[in-house]
């Protein structure tokens, strides 16, 4: 009994404290931060409306700051990438093998024709198989001196990694026909890097083709020259282009392999940030912390029996995992024509 | 009971919704203008949901439409950050 009546006047001494000394337990309020308040039936403050408007304000900033800055500062912001001639390759063919495809052959006039071929979208800033002013992929091709009967072009930008690219082309029944035609012997790649669209971005141009000269020149008189089959992935592909000029085929032996050209670096030029590691960062840190308050909050209302006035964590939750799920699943590395 | 089962009907509802909504997502993958299209509708679908599911519970207030819209909004934009980039 005394006991127990010493224990309430504990209990009431330490309130009477409080009362005096209010500023002594308002440090402990912050974890009404990230929990809900059972005395004010509200959710945590970092759940609030207005918390959830500042969020919604900072990712629009987000938005609006990577579609101007590119325009009024190019460069700064752009895609990092660490993408290799010689691991293009290498996929492109194990993709042809496994379907019992001969590997194609690094032809360097195919490689020099991709090369001039990034060059011009930079020069022109466009991103397209068809340059604004109607240069068209084969053009590059003949320009090199490579005289084809089958001629075709894949192109991507954006990725960071090889094995990303031809996957990409792979997961793309179009891109894929080019990757897997048996018409094809040669190829040439270029990975060049330099702002487009106000981006410092990576370009890989992947250029396929059959030369006419050492197969067919052997049998002209018996065997009429085929037409020129051209082929571009994306629905603006252009007409199979007219057989009115041939460069002169000056040797008949196969073209030599081409030696890879240097490998693009991970950053170049002035860019400051990657624009995909910042959304990421923002996205994934964003989606994981409002899933946390959400089940925090789930989980302690719950717990002691706190029933709000507001919208319903679980169906927040939800929305969040539908968006993040969404976001993973149809995640794309980089962006392919 | 029967305000327990109206209240799974809601979810099932809202799950279904997601789940059509997320597959078509996927399926274009490929065409990030369609995504955001898919998402928008996803975004109205959810706030939409969430002011009916109130109002038939009779608890619908201003600050759970203004939440409904703030949360469908910033979800709607973290999707458009991730899809544009």
């Amino acid at each position: 009994m005394s006991k127990d009546l010493s224990s309430k006047n504990n209990d009431k001494d330490i309130i009477l404290d409080w009362r005096r000394n209010p500023k002594s337990i308002q440090k402990y309020g912050f974890v009404y931060s990230f929990i809900p308040n059972p005395k004010e039936k509200i959710k945590a403050r970092f759940l609030s409306n207005k918390a959830l408007s500042l969020y919604t304000l900072f990712v629009f900033t987000v938005l609006i700051l990577f579609r101007f800055v590119p325009i009024y500062a190019p460069g700064i912001l752009g895609y990092a990438s660490d993408i290799h001639v010689r691991e293009l390759l290498e996929y492109t063919n194990k993709r042809r093998e496994d379907v019992g495809l001969a590997p194609l052959r690094l032809d360097e006039n195919l490689s020099s024709a991709a090369h001039l071929k990034a060059l011009d979208m930079f020069e022109k800033d466009y991103w397209a198989h068809v340059s604004p002013d109607g240069v068209q992929p084969w053009d590059f091709i003949i320009n090199v001196g490579y005289d084809y009967s089958y001629a075709g072009e894949n192109l991507a930008k954006n990725f960071q990694a090889s094995k990303e690219v031809v996957d990409a082309w792979y997961a793309s029944e179009s891109h894929k026909e080019n990757l897997l035609s048996p018409h094809y012997e040669d190829i040439g790649f270029a990975v060049v890097n330099g702002v487009l669209n106000g981006y410092e971005t990576t370009l890989v141009v992947q250029t396929f083709g059959k030369s006419r000269t050492p197969t067919y020149l052997g049998s002209v008189d018996s065997e009429p020259l085929p037409e020129r089959r051209t082929e571009v992935p994306a629905e603006e592909a252009p007409a199979t282009t007219p057989h009115d000029e041939t460069p002169a085929a000056d040797s008949l032996e196969p073209a030599p392999a081409a030696a890879p050209t240097e490998p693009s670096q991970a950053f170049s030029g002035g860019m400051i940030l990657d624009v995909r590691s910042a959304a990421t960062l923002i996205n994934f840190g964003l989606v994981t912390f409002l899933s946390i308050l959400l089940m925090f909050d789930v989980w302690y209302s719950r717990r002691k029996g706190i029933r709000k006035v507001s919208g319903h964590a679980v169906a927040h939750l939800l929305f969040l995992i539908f968006i993040f799920v969404g976001m993973w699943l149809a995640f794309s590395p980089g962006k392919i024509l | 009971m029967k305000e327990h089962d109206s209240h799974l009907t809601h979810y099932i509802f809202l799950v279904l919704g997601l789940i059509v909504l997320g597959g078509l997502f996927v399926l274009f993958r490929y065409n990030p203008t369609l995504q955001i299209l898919i998402g928008g509708v996803g975004t109205v679908f959810y706030i939409i949901w969430g002011i009916l599911h109130h109002a038939l519970e009779d608890r619908v207030t201003g600050l759970v439409v203004v939440e409904y819209v703030v949360f469908g909004t910033l979800a709607f934009l973290l999707m458009v950050l991730f899809v544009t980039v």
